[in-house]
């Protein structure tokens, strides 16, 4: 990482946005202030007279902040999918593998919702979608696949152990990432 | 740019600033720096660079946009913006009322005793 965010007129700008957006919530203030350290970071200015020019290109903090201001007045046009709902596909997806395992007929209930939701949700892009849908659907295909490929005699404590583990790593995994996607 | 002299560039920016970057984003995903960069090569359309990210940010919470940090070939990861379906509906919406209501304006501007619009 480049040292832009340290860069002392870098962070007395970040500051002054900071002050005058007091009245923000603090998630909004918060991602508002990454996005414009984002921006100077990615614009690859490096010392003073480039990193003044990319401030200057970003306008006045207080110009910024009214428009952050002014953004969060209700525009009429409702959120389409609320944080609750994203963190409930996140859950149903996580848990889905282990109850996949303690008990089919629920956890493929839980998975469908899940998958159902995901889907719906305008919060992800496809590949996230896909990649979601992949670590929830990867738990039944690959108890299918053992009890149609395995000699049922030759399942010890191991494999058992390893298909726990297996079911509740990878829709765990994919929860993490989507959950991690929603608050970028 | 003086106070008095942005003030109705400013007031027409509301309404459609967010359908220009929507109009962005309808080919292909960009990232915030190189969206602001092509907005900003029409000079109407921002004066303040940083004002997009408040608005890029209400389009996310809309559903109108989904963003994806990806790795950069040089320099740090990049948010990327892409256009979700309810964006591609909007923007459709916007691109078909748009006709109409600047040709209005026009019939008033330039012949407003004109009998029929």
């Amino acid at each position: 990482m480049n040292t832009t965010d340290r860069h002392p007129l870098v962070a007395a700008y970040l500051d002054a946005v900071a002050r005058e957006t007091a009245e923000l919530p603090a998630e909004r203030r918060a991602e508002l202030l990454a996005d414009l350290r984002e921006h100077i970071e990615v614009s690859g200015a490096e010392g003073d007279d480039q990193i003044r020019a990319a401030l200057a290109g970003l306008g006045e903090p207080r110009t910024v902040a009214a428009s952050a201001l002014a953004e969060e007045a209700p525009t009429g046009r409702a959120p389409v999918s609320g944080p609750v709902r994203g963190r409930l596909t996140a859950v149903l997806l996580g848990a889905s593998g282990v109850l996949l395992l303690l008990n089919p007929w629920v956890g493929a209930v839980v998975l469908i919702a899940a998958l159902v939701l995901l889907w719906g949700a305008p919060r992800w892009t496809g590949r996230q979608k896909a990649l979601g849908t992949a670590a929830g659907v990867a738990v039944p295909v690959a108890v299918l696949l053992g009890v149609l490929l395995a000699d049922a005699s030759r399942i010890g404590i191991v494999e058992l152990l390893l298909m726990l583990v297996f079911s509740l790593v990878v829709p765990l995994l994919g929860a993490v990432m989507l959950l991690r996607a929603a608050r970028r | 740019m003086n106070e008095a002299g942005d003030r109705v560039p400013s007031q027409l920016r509301k309404g459609v600033l967010e359908y220009c970057v929507l109009a962005l984003l309808r080919d292909e995903p960009k990232y915030g720096v190189e969206l602001v960069a092509e907005l900003s090569a029409v000079s109407v359309m921002t004066t303040s660079q940083g004002t997009i990210y408040p608005l890029l940010s209400r389009l996310r919470r809309e559903g109108l946009v989904a963003t994806e940090l990806r790795d950069s070939p040089s320099g740090p990861p990049r948010r990327y913006y892409t256009l979700t379906g309810v964006g591609r509906a909007s923007l459709a919406e916007f691109a078909q009322a748009w006709p109409l209501f600047r040709d209005a304006v026009d019939h008033f501007l330039t012949d407003p005793q004109g009998d029929s619009a």
